[in-house]
């Protein structure tokens, strides 16, 4: 993985030490409230319902083991015990006070980690696939680039001030695990047949209130031409995209205003004026970003089964748990020998996306031991560990199984996104966390006898849409109707590479109607799937109709 | 003043919250014009006047660099807040978030000090 050099580490340690002055200063009544609150969003703080809320970059999502036991040390003593890893594989801490937050930058700093950008209207977080460079499928590793970026948009003078906050996705595979097409830009790379990396260049996706699905703005762009057409992209949005309305200041309404053609022909136009030859080092750079995720030394296949390891795993083999967990939380490694696992942070019962400190400790110790020391955050809210040997799985998943980290539900309904709704955020209009927990206690025992095919379900606690419900197959969205809290519930959306914006079915519901719609959609589903037949995919050959009626089945039995 | 109250001719009354400027959490003005974690300390104003001199003294205390963000909520007679936006600031989270740390899960939230006292 990445380390920084001395330059990244100096422009961490200064910004840390320029927001403790900052935080001394309000604390000395120098500046107020209004003056203070763009500097601390610049620095990832936020005051939500309660307390608080520091939220923490993890660049592209990947962490090395001594990061992950630095957030538990964090969590310990800043916190109450536990973080919250999100959507844009960032993690957040609900209860730090505003007097210790310089200490926490400091810490972070110590491990080559900040909060920079992870608020305000600039360039967040650059999101990847969390299996990136290890996927099968995999055709080009997108972490370079993504290390590129985040050094390019960076403090970036021209972008610090945008209309509106701007998201960037990455993927390198034809499988789509970064929802590239529902971002500001979605970058796909891909070789050809020199095996030259090119780049498609997707602009004007993006959920919230007005959901997108990003258009095709340049096919097949060489990589050294790539950081001229994305400042094109952000050079022409930040002339136009509107500033006096938050709601429409996305690319995505400018897009829609200014139409797909006209859009694209302005940012082609500006790319030409670009002087390119500020970006003459871009492909040395990006050669030399690229040798620093150099490919671990992997064991040969075969080698190291001994006897002891097989007895092990034949042990193992006869728990239906661990089957299970094998059948649902393991991905295919571009290295024989060697799996992806998927740490579900999912348990039936808990708080999606939630790690106390001692587990945190748990998964840095086991990515030591079991995956060369580091692991992945996803935008689904779970962990992955990205180099363990197949032959290791059954004392991994013991270890595990005992920190209770191993819930086998990864891509099943009840590995739900949820966002922290109305229990911790200030925007929310409904909570979101304890609608979660009902559903997949709903449906658990469902989902472990009737092997569903792949089923999203994320849920969102206001129209800002942090859970993308608007991308699953069964997204909920928590409204305020009179005080009471209200869920509407979409069906049929996606954020792979077929990605499709989900229906609403109807009127809300209340609370407790929720978890039994959702378990009669699942019903419909389980009915009439064909083979292996994701959700997603039946909803799309056989429409909305039988799964409406499922949802509103109670309003039909009412006027019968 | 809620629309509900209005209706049935109940005396309103109000709470004045807001966030401690040192550590974020939620605190509420009492009758010495102080300010206490505890929800049970808040002080009840039921008139327009009382809101004005209690939101003024908030006022004071934000431009001293105690609070952040104060602002009045309509609660019921024991101050309990009518919107559940408000309750879940009294309250804490809904959530069992502390599971992982069973002996710290209390005296986190203001509803705790409701129990005590």
């Amino acid at each position: 993985m990445y380390h920084y050099d001395e330059f990244d580490q100096k422009l961490v340690d200064q910004r840390s030490a320029e927001f403790r002055q900052q935080v001394d200063r309000r604390l000395a009544g120098l500046i107020s409230e209004d003056e203070f609150k763009p500097l601390r969003l610049m620095n990832g703080l936020y005051l939500q319902l309660h307390a608080y809320m520091l939220r923490v970059a993890i660049p592209y999502g990947v962490l090395s083991a001594a990061q992950l036991r630095k957030l538990a040390s964090i969590a310990d003593r800043y916190d109450r015990g536990y973080g919250h890893f999100t959507t844009r594989q960032n993690i957040q801490f609900n209860w730090p006070a505003l007097v210790d937050t310089p200490d926490i930058l400091d810490e972070l700093a110590s491990v080559q980690m900040h909060a920079i950008q992870t608020s305000g209207n600039c360039i967040r977080n650059i999101t990847t696939d969390p299996f990136a460079g290890v996927a099968a499928d995999e055709e080009v590793d997108p972490r370079p680039l993504a290390e590129l970026l985040r050094q390019w948009s960076t403090l970036h003078p021209e972008f610090r001030y945008l209309p509106r906050k701007f998201k960037f996705a990455i993927t390198g595979s034809a499988n789509d695990r970064a929802a590239i097409k529902v971002h500001d830009i979605g970058l796909r790379l891909k070789r050809n047949a020199n095996g030259d990396v090119l780049v498609d260049v997707w602009a004007g996706g993006g959920q919230g209130r007005t959901p997108r699905i990003a258009q095709l703005f340049c096919e097949n762009l060489s990589i050294d031409s790539l950081l001229p057409y994305l400042e094109a992209i952000m050079r022409v949005y930040n002339r136009h995209g509107r500033r006096d309305n938050k709601y429409k200041a996305r690319i995505k309404i400018l897009l829609a205003e200014v139409g797909h053609k006209e859009l694209q022909q302005e940012v082609a136009d500006t790319f030409d004026r670009i002087d390119r030859s500020r970006f003459a080092s871009v492909g040395a750079e990006l050669e030399q970003l690229t040798s620093r995720f150099s490919v671990p030394a992997y064991e040969p296949p075969g080698n190291a089964i001994d006897l002891d390891t097989k007895r092990r795993v034949d042990a193992t083999d006869n728990n239906i748990d661990y089957l299970r967990w094998q059948r649902h939380n393991i991905r295919c490694h571009r290295q024989p020998g060697y799996v992806i696992v998927v740490v579900s942070l999912k348990p039936v019962g808990g708080v999606p996306g939630d790690a106390s400190a001692d587990q945190m400790r748990i998964l840095a110790d086991l990515a030591d031991e079991f995956s060369q020391g580091e692991l992945r955050v996803t935008h689904r809210q779970n962990v992955v560990l990205p180099n363990v040997r197949e032959v290791d799985l059954p004392q991994l998943w013991k270890r595990l199984w005992h920190a209770k980290l191993a819930t086998s539900n990864v891509d099943l309904p009840s590995d739900i996104i949820a966002c922290p709704g109305m229990d911790y955020c200030a925007l929310a209009t409904a909570r979101s966390i304890p609608i979660a927990q009902e559903i997949a206690s709903t449906i658990r025992d469902k989902e472990l006898s009737s092997s569903p095919g792949a089923v999203s379900v994320n849920v969102s606690g206001c129209i800002n849409a942090c859970a993308h419900h608007h991308v699953a197959s069964i997204g909920i969205l928590g409204l305020n109707r009179g005080g009471i809290e209200n869920y509407q519930i979409t069906l049929g959306g996606r954020s792979d590479e077929n990605a499709r914006i989900g229906e609403r079915m109807g009127r809300g519901l209340l609370a407790e109607e929720v978890g039994p719609a959702v378990e009669r959609v699942i019903d419909v589903y389980l009915d009439k799937r064909r083979l292996d037949e994701s959700f997603s995919d039946t909803f799309q050959r056989i429409g909305k109709g039988d799964f409406k009626a499922a949802i509103y089945r109670n309003d039909h039995a009412q006027t019968a | 003043m809620s629309n509900k109250q209005s209706q049935t001719g109940a005396k309103p009354a109000r709470i004045v919250l807001a966030n401690d400027l040192r550590s974020g959490l939620t605190v509420f003005l009492t009758d010495s014009g102080t300010w206490s974690p505890c929800a049970t300390d808040a002080m009840i104003v039921h008139d327009a006047d009382s809101a004005r001199v209690a939101m003024q003294s908030a006022a004071d205390d934000e431009a001293t660099n105690t609070v952040t963000g104060p602002y009045l909520a309509d609660c019921n007679s024991a101050g309990e807040p009518v919107d559940l936006r408000e309750r879940l600031r009294v309250r804490g989270p809904s959530i069992n978030y502390l599971a992982h740390r069973p002996q710290d899960a209390a005296a986190t939230t203001a509803l705790q000090c409701r129990t005590e006292g």
